[in-house]
């Protein structure tokens, strides 16, 4: 079991590493961005109100320059400045202020817009100053620069909250930053999603080939490109050649068997013949005859893996297949010491038409039913109930023969039996002493497979469980 | 019985006319299906039984058949073949044929089916008997009801079956596969001993102690009911 942790998962799918990771990245920038978003705000907007405060006081030291050269008198008169300070004062923006040097404030109330409260008496000490107007809080960045031949100091104040509320520019920029990265996120969520759709297809179909054996599926690579679609290419690709490579096996299996299948007979009557004269070859002639059998069945398994068996399936009643086989086995069990009990999910017996159709062959579903029971009844001990139920399910009907296995009495483990029952010529046995060719589950496997269904196992402990199940009639599985 | 072999491979051929001929049987041999239709279609030729392969060269098994079938002739055939899946017994038998036996065969098997298809049609036995009897064994199909020595055999609806078909077939061999094909409806060599165990019930119920046996063992065959000396 993988008992990974999540982050070492993480690192090891890289298409999920990369979509949380980015998704981490976004989340940590966007939450710094949320919490230092009025200091940032700030910082930006101070920034730009001591250009504009500096503008100002670039523009009006020129303007007090030039008054000074035009008009003889000017620096002597306060008034003159005052008034081009008034002119200078035409924006709802800037605040100027004309201070003494050392005498506090020389004027400033004719400056000051009449809905601007006056109080300040010496700005020169601080750099930002705060007011309430209307309620609200008013904080002031300042510059103060001296002029020069008045003995004064001059001290432009700026209100930037004027600049921000039609500028503000880290809110626009930590926005369209958020959207790029919420974009960015989606974008990858969904190239993931799509990345990961092709990879389940080719997983899907691969699991599929595995569980059912038929190598004439392929990866749908619609609507691919690039390396992706080159990998999907390459995987069809290589299952065309297994698949051709496959029926060219089966198929000179097939001729050889043909071939052999007459020879084989003479052989065999010949030496059923000798055998009445020579009771020493009738060992022999029973040798010969389970080779045949042998040979026979191996030719219709891979005839039915080969899907050469049937023209067409037809739809059918499973249920006088089921009885039947119970009906020829039950004598069995009854020799061997065993029973046979069987009954069907309760919506079933209470169903007036009886279980339904399914899409299947009775003499193939007859020969899996009978291969199961001989079987249950040969590795079941003395004693036992082997028991058959049939259960319904939403696309199948399936026959499930459950009979107990001794784990202890033999030699291999339920894992093992799992993955390797269904093998041709595997014998639970494995001092291959016991009666059987090791066809039997084969044969069932192919058989159910031909017909479309799907056989289930399930080995635990002391239960060996083996399920038959065929698509109903009608169902959204079939094809 | 007077059988018509149509075999293209001389050495399965030789050994089925042998076996034939010492079972007391008169056959003849077509080595292709163009000859076997000429012999079986000349005058006085009275076969009861055809046995052909389906692959041959000239004519094959089928078309043959088709042949024989097209001019009205009802000879019952038994269809040798290597062909064995559903789709070609399917086919065999529509094309006209009444059994199909697949190779690798044992001669016993052949030899049982084509005793029992040639009786099948045998003019004698095709009335039916209502009451079957050998002995002091006796089966009512009407009331479905069996007894030995005049007292109640208790038989399931599948022993009634497999007696009613031995009794319809006295001392001929029927095999393991034929018991299943006719009473069970199933074609296919089950490979255990399924039928040996039905028999064995069967057995017990008809051949009770101090009774003569009837029923009996033909190694490497399968079973005949008969009245042995």
């Amino acid at each position: 079991m993988n008992r990974r942790r999540p982050f070492q998962n993480l690192w090891r799918d890289p298409f999920s590493g990369l979509l949380w990771i980015y998704g981490a990245v976004a989340t940590v920038f966007l939450l710094l961005a949320f919490l230092l978003a009025d200091w940032l705000g700030a910082w930006y907007i101070e920034d730009s109100a001591q250009l504009a405060l500096e503008a100002k006081m670039e523009r009006l030291e020129a303007q007090i320059q030039k008054q000074a050269e035009t008009l003889p008198d000017f620096k002597a008169s306060q008034k003159e400045l005052e008034k081009l300070l008034r002119k200078e004062f035409a924006t709802d923006e800037v605040y100027e202020f004309f201070l003494s040097k050392e005498d506090g404030l020389i004027s400033s109330i004719d400056l000051v817009p009449p809905e601007m409260p006056v109080f300040i008496t010496d700005p020169r000490d601080l750099e930002d100053f705060t007011f309430y107007h209307d309620g609200k809080e008013v904080t002031f960045s300042t510059l103060t620069a001296p002029l020069e031949g008045f003995e004064a100091e001059l001290t432009v104040a700026l209100d930037p909250s004027i600049l921000s509320s039609d500028h503000n520019w880290p809110a626009i920029f930590f926005t369209i930053m958020a959207v790029v990265l919420l974009v960015g996120l989606l974008l990858s969520w969904w190239l993931q999603q799509r990345i990961k759709a092709r990879l389940l297809d080719i997983n899907r179909t691969t699991a599929s080939i595995v569980a059912s054996g038929d190598l004439s599926q392929r990866v749908i690579d619609s609507e691919l490109s690039g390396p992706l679609a080159v990998t999907v290419d390459n995987i069809n690709h290589m299952l065309s050649d297994v698949e051709t490579a496959m029926q060219a096996t089966r198929q000179q299996a097939n001729n050889i068997a043909h071939d052999l299948r007459t020879p084989l007979t003479v052989a065999y009557n010949q030496l059923q013949a000798a055998a009445k004269q020579h009771p020493e070859l009738e060992h022999s002639e029973k040798l010969l005859a389970n080779l045949q059998n042998t040979f026979g069945l191996l030719l219709q398994i891979n005839r039915l893996e080969n899907s050469s068996e049937f023209s067409d399936l037809s739809e059918m009643d499973p249920y006088p297949c089921f009885v039947d086989a119970i009906e020829l086995y039950e004598p069995v069990f009854q020799a061997n010491l065993q029973s046979l009990e069987w009954n069907l999910d309760q919506h079933l017996e209470a169903r007036p038409e009886g279980l339904g159709m399914v899409k299947g062959d009775h003499a193939l579903l007859m020969q899996s039913l009978c291969n199961l029971l001989d079987n249950a009844s040969k590795y079941s001990p003395e004693g036992s109930i082997v028991r058959l139920h049939i259960k319904d399910s939403e696309d199948h009907l399936c026959i499930e023969c459950t009979n107990p296995w001794l784990q202890s009495s033999s030699s291999v483990d339920p894992e093992h039996l799992q993955e390797h029952v269904f093998e041709r010529f595997y014998r639970a046995d494995q001092s291959r002493t016991e009666e059987g060719n090791g066809l039997g589950l084969s044969f069932v496997k192919a058989a159910v497979h031909a017909m479309e269904g799907e056989v289930k196992l399930k080995v635990e402990d002391d239960v060996f469980s083996i399920s038959i199940c065929l698509l109903k009639v009608g169902s959204g599985k079939q094809t | 019985m007077k059988i018509l072999l149509v075999e293209d491979n001389q050495e399965q051929a030789q050994f089925i006319c042998k076996g034939m001929q010492e079972s007391g049987h008169c056959i003849d041999w077509a080595k292709d299906g163009r000859e076997g239709f000429q012999l079986a279609t000349q005058q006085h030729s009275d076969y009861q039984l055809i046995i052909c392969d389906r692959l041959m060269p000239e004519m094959d098994g089928l078309h043959m058949l088709k042949a024989l079938r097209a001019i009205n002739m009802t000879t019952p055939v038994l269809i040798l073949s290597a062909l064995d899946s559903v789709d070609e017994r399917v086919k065999g038998l529509r094309s006209g044929g009444d059994d199909y036996l697949v190779k690798p065969f044992a001669f016993s098997e052949l030899l049982a089916r084509a005793e029992i298809l040639a009786s099948r049609f045998s003019p004698v036995t095709a009335q039916v008997d209502n009451s079957l009897s050998m002995a002091d064994l006796e089966l009512d199909r009407m009331s479905r009801k069996a007894c030995r020595a005049g007292k109640n055999i208790e038989l399931n609806t599948r022993e009634f079956h497999i007696l009613e078909y031995f009794l319809q077939n006295p001392g001929r061999v029927i095999t393991r596969t034929m018991l299943l094909e006719q009473v069970w409806g199933h074609n296919f060599d089950p490979q255990t001993n399924v039928i040996d165990v039905h028999i064995s019930r069967l057995r017990k119920k008809i051949d009770s102690p101090g009774t003569t046996p009837l029923l009996h063992t033909v190694r490497g065959a399968g079973y005949k009911m008969e009245v042995l000396e």
